[in-house]
């Protein structure tokens, strides 16, 4: 987490000083807190703060509310709220943040989590008796703590953030369903699991703690095989731009285009990553294509031209090695002869890639030509559609480039190019390596 | 018969489940027909999710919701409605295709729900007539024990595939806590809960949440594997090394760095360095280049090059770069932590270049390693060769 911002400083020691006040009213009024669940409960709170995921989103995900709730459930027994809100505050005591520069983070998330702990234990002491001892309703109503915890805490982070001015309340309020949505699961536990313990006793806590550590830790090597999957696939691109220095970006920008194609179908997220990995790696085959062919300015012979295609199939090869993308492997790498274009059946990501590719390399600039202006990319790919490109790919991305008003090709390339020999400003071509030159004319010279 | 994808088939069971369970307990009014009807359900649900260790194989849930059973039902209502469930998984085509496999599966649950049942019974009766939380804990580990016990040894002796390490132990502790977890939680002590069905239905989260993680750490290590197999095609389908050159060469290495007692860590990324070792040539694919004098180091530098620019490989990056120092550098000051690896590295490649690949030629490509001047390879790393390849050949590993 980043340094606690100095503009916080006055509001932390507001909130800090609130909840000071309410837990000495609530000393004085209420009988002491067991000692075990508070020990117990406290200790694991922070153990699991050091135990956090955090998803590639960036959302860090903790069990905290799960052991909160447990601890509203099991001190509601005694009517005691100081309980809960010291477990909350436990929540802020997470080590990492000893040091210099985000020492403030402590005080700043005990204060929240124990004031949002706090309300929320208060709400789930106003259960009527006839709620917590039928079963569908005790179980619903871990809902309504669920509601106040999480109303709390936003109301308090919001706060900060005005007060820090780096996000908008608008922007916070979207923010509010998927926190609700998190805390649901883990309330429920949490509420299951603080009968159990008032019921049978703490050894309960322990058989539930076992299989979360688990799965949180297999979750986090997941995180990190995957991490290190994306780094295989950045040896392959920087492979491929070591051997061609025009392919700057290009497995990149294809895999960007493909997505906003995928988004605008309205793909489902497990398979608009399949798509990206297909895009990132449609090259693959040009591994092994000699440097000389992939860096020679202007035409190929007819002889270079089949040695150049032959990589099609060497991707084919390639990619069939990997399970999940095997299925897409025949056409994202680019056998486009074995794409027909306006094919029902088979799945429609190859054509996305081959528009993609496409795109790319008309408003790139190659060793071959100039990069042309959008507009001429455009009207070339809804030209080839239904014979060369599948129409509804075409479409797809056309307009989700145009309705992010993004602009490619001829003076918006983002690389910059420093050649030997400068490439032609003709041709169109537009099939990615395929139109290294025309067939006919290839085969004409 | 086969109904639709695996995701159909489980909201499938798990729809049937909970309407069949409803209304068998509105019509059992009170009784305990409605959660034995969920919880059979479970079982068949448990079959489907399995906890994945690699090589085809895993541990299902449905042992979870075997504890439940065996806590609190008669010995044979537990053992009947576990193989009742068994019995629908298998006609619904859950768990693995083959056939001989699926039958050896039933067979290994069956004896699995005997021994629990038998071990729970027998510790409960030993231990004491007053039940406390702690005896029915001790109860339900001894149960637990038993399916452990039963399922590891009876797949050794059927000779299914099985996976050694860490990650199973630890999907076997996920499932016998949460079992034991859903247990307590369904039957209480003393029925002192009034939790009921509603305990092994929640308690199932963490569960479940386990049998995700496993699920995607295994596909993800899948393709990762995988994707890295297919950059290593890329020097053999340019035709500039021999087909099969990096993966023998992994292959060997593998079995040298076991011999050597490499962590596992560093055996991962010597892997990840044998396979990828020369893709350098890829890049470097001018005959200029690569006929040049000290073309394999360039070959080697650029390859390490690639792969230390990217955090997560850059330790096969060091790998890589480490085979072109002679082993003696070890002997001055710091020795760097992948020396061993480097050299293994360059023992099973050199040993490949020799061979081809060719079981004959070992004979005389070892004797060859060893007739090389000292400081080229490191003596243990070859006699370390020499037991692998007594043991049998790598290529065939």
């Amino acid at each position: 987490m980043s340094n606690f911002p100095q503009q916080l400083r006055w509001f932390t020691a507001v909130v800090l000083g609130a909840l000071a006040v309410v837990a000495v009213a609530l000393g004085l009024t209420e009988p002491a807190p067991a000692l075990l669940p508070l020990a117990l409960f406290g200790a694991l709170e922070i153990f699991s703060e050091h135990r956090a995921v955090t998803l590639p989103g960036g959302m860090r995900v903790t069990g905290g509310f799960m052991l909160e709730m447990a601890a509203i459930v099991v001190f509601a027994e005694q009517a005691s709220l100081l309980g809960p809100l010291l477990v909350g505050a436990a929540g802020g005591l997470y080590l990492p943040h000893l040091n210099k520069g985000r020492r403030g983070w402590i005080p700043f998330n005990s204060a929240t989590i124990g004031l949002a702990t706090v309300v929320a234990a208060l709400t789930y002491q106003g259960a009527p008796q006839a709620v917590t001892d039928t079963m569908p309703a005790a179980i619903l109503w871990a809902i309504p703590p669920t509601v106040a915890f999480v109303a709390v805490n936003w109301l308090l982070v919001a706060a900060s953030f005005r007060i820090e001015g780096t996000r908008t309340v608008r922007e916070m309020v979207g923010d509010i369903g998927p926190a609700w949505g998190q805390q649901v699961p883990f309330a429920l536990l949490g509420l299951f699991l603080g009968r159990l313990y008032l019921d049978v006793g703490p050894a309960v806590v322990l058989l539930l703690v076992v299989p979360i550590l688990v799965a949180r830790d297999m979750f986090a090597a997941y995180l990190r095989v995957k991490e290190a999957n994306e780094a295989t696939v950045h040896v392959l691109i920087q492979a491929l731009e070591a051997k061609d220095r025009y392919t700057a970006g290009h497995a990149e920008r294809v895999a960007r285009f493909a997505r906003y194609a995928g988004e605008e179908m309205k793909f489902m997220p497990a398979r608009l990553e399949r798509l990206r990995f297909a895009a990132l790696m449609h090259d693959i085959g040009k591994l092994v294509v000699p440097n000389h062919l992939l860096n020679k300015p202007g035409k190929l012979t007819a002889e270079e031209y089949a040695r150049v295609r032959a990589h099609e199939g060497v991707s084919v090869q390639m990619l069939d090695r990997i399970d999940f993308l095997a299925p897409l492997a025949a056409a994202s790498a680019g056998d486009h002869n074995a794409l027909d274009a306006e094919d029902a059946h088979g799945p429609i990501e190859p054509h996305i890639v081959a528009v993609a590719d496409a795109f790319d390399a008309m408003t790139s600039t190659r060793s071959y030509r100039r990069a042309l202006s959008q507009e001429v990319a455009f009207a070339e790919l809804r030209d080839k559609s239904g014979t060369q490109f599948n129409t509804k790919c075409v479409e797809s991305l056309i307009s989700a480039i145009e309705r992010r008003g993004e602009r490619y090709g001829s003076g918006h390339e983002e690389v910059e190019h420093d050649w030997a020999v400068a490439p032609p400003d003709a041709g169109l071509g537009s099939a990615g390596l395929g139109d290294l030159a025309h067939h006919e004319e290839a085969t004409a010279s | 018969m086969r109904i639709g994808g695996r995701r159909t088939r489980i909201v499938l069971v798990a729809a049937v489940g909970l309407i069949g369970g409803a209304i068998a307990g509105i019509a059992d009014g009170g009784g305990r027909s409605g959660s034995l009807v969920l919880l059979a359900a479970g079982v068949v649900l448990g079959e489907m999710l399995v906890l994945r260790l690699g090589e085809g194989t895993g541990i299902p849930l449905s042992y979870a919701v075997l504890l439940v059973l065996v806590r609190s039902f008669s010995p044979m209502t537990a053992i009947g409605v576990f193989a009742a469930a068994q019995v629908a998984a298998l006609l619904i085509a859950a768990g693995p295709r083959s056939l001989r496999r699926r039958l050896y599966g039933a067979l290994i649950r069956g004896v699995a729900a005997v021994a629990a049942v038998g071990g729970y019974g027998i510790a409960d009766s030993l231990i004491s007539d007053e039940e406390s939380l702690a005896t029915l804990l001790i109860a339900l580990t001894c149960a637990a024990a038993a399916v452990v016990t039963v399922h590891e040894v009876l797949r050794a002796v059927l000779r299914l595939p099985t996976t050694l390490g860490a990650r199973k132990r630890t999907a076997w502790l996920a499932i016998t806590s949460s079992g034991m977890l859903m247990a307590v939680g369904y039957g209480g002590v003393h029925g002192g809960t009034n939790v009921g069905i509603w305990g092994p239905l929640l308690f199932s989260i963490p569960l479940l949440a386990a049998w995700y993680a496993f699920d995607r750490l295994e596909s993800a290590s899948r393709t990762h594997r995988q994707t890295i197999e297919a950059l290593s095609l890329a020097p053999e389908l340019g035709g500039l090394v021999r087909d099969g050159h990096a993966r023998r060469v992994a292959a060997t290495a593998l079995l040298v760095g076991r011999e050597l007692d490499v962590p596992a860590e560093q055996l991962e990324q010597m892997e990840t360095a044998a396979l990828l070792h020369h893709l350098g040539e890829v890049i470097l694919d001018d005959p200029a280049h690569l006929g040049a004098p000290h073309a394999e180091e360039k070959v080697a530098e650029v390859t390490a090059g690639i792969l230390r620019n990217i955090a997560p490989l850059s330790a096969a990056g060091d790998i890589v770069a480490g085979v072109q120092h002679t082993h003696h550098r070890a002997g001055r000051g710091q020795v760097p932590a992948h020396h061993v690896a480097s050299q293994v590295l360059k023992a099973a490649s050199d040993f490949d270049d020799l061979t081809g690949g060719e079981a004959v030629r070992y004979g005389s490509a070892i004797e060859e390693l060893y007739s090389a001047p000292g400081y080229v390879y490191d003596s243990r790393i070859l006699d370390a060769l020499e037991r692998v390849l007594l043991k049998g050949s790598p290529a065939n590993t």
